[in-house]
């Protein structure tokens, strides 16, 4: 069943002079449809400003398309009263770590959105726990988020969407303010939400995240530009490229090494360990991995 | 520099006070601010001394680490003091050049500063015995009942919540900004008050410009995480009263009950 369904939206930002004068609109989002079965792990790709982010926020009813429709496990977005149902199915995770805890107490900041939902007490704390247990950071329940690396904070706010039982989790750009560390540690999670059967869709300018997806899109000025798996995204990466992206390392190498006269197979390698292995098994005279 | 200031932050510890629920802490205060305008004896001062002075003890904060707070008011409080004893009319004792000073002045002074010190430590214990979470989640349930004027208590106990969540993350990037001034040339410490006042430009500019980005931030956050108006929302932590708080309301009302009759009394018996 397709749990995330867009139909031809669009969405565009006025912009305004110093007077506050609309002088035009920038189109974000560009008659793009795309649909997202249940249970997939989904990566968007795209430079900055090509309109990912904006995408993004159309799947929790953040933004409501200006043309077109969402509809989110069958409910239109942009039906206000069934908002918190949506909001429920599709938690967010933002980029900056800081911005997005509202309490100073870890366990009821991840308790905040169940405690919108109004979810009763004696499960409000099973889900807490649950949901700090999953993203190991059970032992800093009743501490303060003051002190946590900016990985940290992001598994916190994890916690917190996960808390709210939703059927998807859109990463607007959440490991992009990490360091590698942080990275890892929130990939690590995702991965496990993915694993539970919970629809991944990681926003993302790390072309070595998203060859951990299982589906690839590329978006540019508003248009789903390249769509497949990661396979097939990468192993066209000078597509890839003219919308301003970079195919994986070992993509790259083992391009290289073809050109060099390496026979390598024809399936392409995402990353280094698969690259190496490659190239070993050819060493030892193999020509296919 | 905002980190030195102690008056109105918590001070961890394990003690009777810090346990009971915020909600007695709150109705402790009034009942203690209205019992310091209500008392006008040196007896009845004695008598609120002497309880407050044991209230401290059960709560172990330090009695220097409370009085180190009344250093932000030392100013306002010698100032009042200082016009108390010059403008009450009343019997001379001493006279110079336009001014006089009064034994009326000098009773008004020391009762005012006496006032003025107990509500400073006692609104500052109750900061002090209860973490701001706890005083937020009890000032919205002792408030509750302005939701029906269409007050939005919850709302404000949210802002509250954000504001207090966000002063280390500010206090942080205000550090950060200065440094990198700093390294630009930018001087904050030198020159007269008027000098740094505009010197504080370059660091209040940056800082409201990414507060409001995290304003917008926060926004979107919060509605991802479905906030909303409606009335079923629950609680991790809901407060509940236990039998220590049902005693201390008790003692409370059986304090400001001796405070408003001792009054009475002495008046009738013609002191004061």
């Amino acid at each position: 069943m397709d749990l995330i369904k867009a139909e031809d939206i669009s969405y565009s930002f006025k912009e305004y002079d110093e007077e506050g004068n609309v002088t035009g609109a920038r189109t974000a989002v560009d008659h793009l449809s795309i649909t997202v079965p249940a249970g997939t792990f989904l990566a968007v790709l795209g430079r900055n400003g090509s309109g990912k982010s904006t995408f993004a926020k159309h799947l929790n009813a953040l933004l409501i398309p200006q043309e077109g429709t969402v509809y989110v496990d069958g409910i239109d977005t942009s039906k206000a009263k069934d908002m918190l149902l949506i909001r429920r199915n599709v938690g967010m995770v933002f980029q900056n770590p800081d911005n997005q805890i509202v309490s100073t107490v870890i366990e009821e900041d991840v308790a905040f959105g169940p405690e919108n939902l109004g979810v009763p007490h004696g499960e409000l704390e099973d889900r807490v726990y649950s949901s700090l247990e999953k993203v190991g950071m059970s032992e800093y329940a009743s501490n303060s988020p003051t002190k946590l690396s900016g990985g940290q904070k992001q598994r916190i706010a994890i916690a917190g969407v996960l808390a709210m039982k939703p059927k998807a989790v859109v990463f607007d750009e959440a490991t992009a303010m990490l360091d590698p560390k942080g990275r890892r540690e929130v990939m690590a999670a995702l991965k496990k939400l993915h694993e539970e059967g919970i629809t991944i869709i990681h926003i993302t300018h790390h072309m070595e995240e998203a060859s951990e997806a299982e589906r690839v899109i590329i978006i540019n000025d508003g248009k789903v530009v390249m769509d497949g798996t990661p396979q097939e995204v990468f192993g066209n990466h000078a597509e890839a490229e003219k919308y301003g992206l970079r195919a994986p390392n070992a993509v790259l190498l083992r391009d290289m090494l073809k050109d060099g006269g390496m026979r390598l197979g024809e399936h392409i390698a995402l990353d280094e360990k698969e690259l190496a292995m490659q190239i070993a098994s050819h060493l030892r005279g193999g020509e296919d991995d | 520099m905002i980190r030195n200031i102690t008056l109105g932050q918590y001070y961890p510890a394990k003690s009777r006070i810090h346990a009971l629920d915020p909600r007695v802490k709150l109705f402790a205060t009034f009942i203690f601010l209205i019992s310091l305008f209500v008392n006008d004896s040196f007896t009845g001062y004695i008598f609120i001394i002497a309880c407050f002075g044991m209230v401290i003890r059960v709560s172990r904060v330090p009695l220097g680490y409370m009085i180190r707070g009344l250093k932000g008011i030392i100013f306002i409080m010698c100032f009042s003091v200082i016009i108390n004893i010059f403008i009450t009319e009343g019997q001379v004792l001493l006279s110079f050049w336009i001014f006089k000073i009064t034994l009326e002045g000098l009773i008004r002074a020391a009762y005012f500063a006496i006032r003025l010190i107990l509500l400073i430590l006692g609104s500052s214990l109750m900061t002090y015995t209860t973490t701001p979470n706890s005083l937020t989640d009890g000032l919205e349930k002792s408030l509750g009942f302005l939701t029906y004027l269409r007050v939005p208590v919850h709302d404000f106990a949210t802002m509250i919540g954000i504001a207090l969540r966000f002063i280390p993350v500010l206090s942080e990037e205000a550090d950060r900004i200065i440094k990198a001034q700093e390294a630009r040339g930018a001087d904050f410490t030198q020159g007269n008050l008027m000098k740094r006042v505009k010197g504080m430009i370059p660091l209040i500019i940056p800082l409201l410009i990414s507060a409001f980005r995290r304003a917008e931030d926060l926004a979107l956050a919060l509605d991802a995480r479905c906030y909303n108006k409606e009335k079923w929302r629950t609680k991790l932590h809901p407060l509940k009263y236990s039998r220590a708080d049902v005693a201390a309301y008790i003692l409370l009302l059986l304090y400001l009950g001796t405070v408003i009759a001792s009054k009475y009394a002495f008046e009738y018996m013609g002191f004061v």
